[in-house]
């Protein structure tokens, strides 16, 4: 039961750090990034290449991250600015056909072969740390979770408290009036989705680093991560955290339950989620819970 | 020296054409007030002016430059700030992180937030508040305070009045009495005539996106300023 709940975070925690990209492009800019599994698997490949070249993982991840920054840049002037000037469906539909050009530009050029960045981080990969009580706690797991807490933290710190952040913040509250008090409005959110496309470099290295991809693996973490997002739901991204983690817990329940049950459980949490934010569903439910409190 | 002058301002909103040929312009504290019926065209001048809405035709310049070219952000760089119908402050943060947010001209002056806290006791104390919880009076005195870090050298506010009490009125006038003292150009949008002919150095009417009357707030009446925002120009010197 420890080790379940155990390992259960710390999925979590891979999970979390999946889908914070995905959430602050949301929060700020209100576009849900379709192509957000599709960059990760980029990045992955980026990682790969540089690993390939005998290039330590750390530089990788800082070369790579200034890449992804740039292409958010670009990938805000050229697609997103127009398509999102152009309604709510516009951002899905350019971010989808992205998702289909970058994966199919991947296959095209990286075949379909497996890979892992494991083998850069030598025995990394499956040492653990014991715990007592017999418990064993993969070490590469717990990094990852580390790292995803770090980043959640740092994201919040830069929006809280420096120039920068205040301006994302305005940018993406009141786009109109920012630009009134003198911002940069389109550069802003540029920088913003810089920042999102940077957090998927460590996704890329958590996804490389604890088992394999291929071209084709970006619907997949972009599921995981629209599951968490809708489960923790938008506003701080600590809720990322608290998704990351319910929807764990869900899978392994599933798993615990039944042999195929893994993927069922987390698709249950994620539907209870959304029929859970449906006004309708709520006002029904509201007075079984205030019945529930008062007996 | 005229800081800020508009000519021959026209805007539309599609097909609709809101603002016609407009001339203003303003030395350096001055107040001009520009009254005008709903749908006179008043807010829609304020939006071409700041850059917010593009105008077909005519020409901003401030301090002598010609910033007609300019978007919205830049315009505000060159130190023409907008108080908005409404005040929009970015409801979901501080006092404090409104008023650091209208720093963003990055132009040297005097404003900082203690300086704005210095001159407003008030909002002082609402320094960690969210803005969106503030009243009307306190939400006004922030966006002014707003507009003032950013160093202008010409403030246009929209609806100074709207929605306000008497007294949070009252509270904001004087602050724009300071303000001009300061050597600040306003150019105020008020529904007040009574308001407008108390305050006003010059005061320019409009109906249906024209002028339909120009005055020296001591050389009119109220009476005058009413028949002119309904579109009669007989005997004014527009």
């Amino acid at each position: 039961m420890t080790g379940l709940i155990l390992n259960s975070v710390l999925l979590g925690g891979y999970y979390a750090i999946l889908a914070v990209g995905l959430a602050f492009m949301y929060s700020v800019m209100k576009i849900i990034n379709l192509a957000h599994g599709a960059l990760i698997i980029f990045a992955a490949y980026g990682l790969h290449l540089l690993g390939a070249m005998d290039v330590p993982l750390y530089l990788s991840i800082a070369l790579v991250g200034a890449l992804m920054f740039g292409l958010g840049m670009g990938l805000h002037a050229a697609i997103l600015s127009r398509a999102s000037s152009g309604g709510a469906l516009l951002p899905l539909l350019a971010t989808f056909g992205l998702s289909i050009l970058i994966d199919n530009l991947l296959f095209q050029v990286f075949g379909a072969d497996n890979r892992s960045l494991a083998p850069l981080v030598g025995d990394l990969s499956w040492a653990s740390f014991e715990l007592p009580g017999n418990v064993f706690v993969g070490q590469l797991s717990l990094y990852i979770l580390l790292a995803a807490i770090v980043i959640i933290a740092a994201l919040e710190a830069v929006m809280r408290f420096t120039t920068l952040g205040r301006r994302i913040q305005a940018t993406s509250q009141d786009r109109a009036t920012a630009s009134l008090l003198g911002i940069n409005t389109a550069r802003t959110a540029a920088i913003a989705t810089g920042i999102a496309l940077t957090t998927g470099v460590f996704a890329a290295a958590a996804l490389g680093l604890r088992s394999a991809w291929a071209p084709y693996s970006g619907a997949a973490q972009l599921l995981f991560a629209f599951e968490v997002v809708v489960i923790g739901g938008v506003g701080s991204l600590w809720r990322v955290l608290v998704g990351a983690m319910v929807l764990a817990i869900a899978q392994s329940i599933g798993a615990a339950i039944h042999p195929q049950g893994f993927l069922i459980g987390g698709h249950l949490a994620f539907l209870m989620a959304v029929f859970f934010r449906l006004p309708t569903w709520r006002a029904a439910f509201a007075p079984i819970a205030r019945k529930g409190v008062s007996a | 020296m005229t800081v800020l002058s508009a000519q021959n301002m026209s805007a539309a909103h599609g097909q609709l054409s809101a603002v016609q040929d407009v001339d203003l312009s303003l030395v350096a504290g001055e107040m001009l007030f520009v009254v005008g019926a709903n749908g006179a065209g008043k807010t829609t001048l304020l939006r071409s002016i700041s850059g917010d809405h593009r105008q077909s035709q005519g020409t901003v310049t401030l301090s002598g430059v010609d910033i007609s070219c300019h978007p919205a952000h830049l315009r505000a760089r060159s130190g023409l700030a907008l108080v908005p119908e409404g005040r929009r402050l970015f409801a979901d943060l501080t006092v404090r992180e409104n008023l650091l947010l209208g720093a963003s001209t990055a132009r040297s002056g005097p404003w900082s937030v203690d300086a704005i806290y210095d001159r407003s006791p008030n909002l002082a104390k609402l320094d960690q508040s969210l803005a969106g919880k503030l009243s009307g009076g306190e939400q006004q005195a922030v966006a002014i305070g707003r507009a003032l870090m950013g160093n202008p050298v010409a403030i246009m506010l929209d609806e100074v009045s709207l929605g306000l009490s008497p007294a949070a009125v009252e509270l904001a006038y004087a602050t724009l009495a300071r303000v001009r003292d300061m050597g600040i150009a306003l150019l105020v949008v008020e529904q007040d005539l009574n308001r407008a002919l108390a305050t006003a150095d010059q005061l320019v009417v409009m109906c249906e996106g024209r002028v339909t009357l120009r005055a020296i707030a001591s050389e009119t009446d109220a009476a005058q300023l009413a028949a002119a925002s309904f579109g009669q120009t007989e005997g004014a010197a527009a």
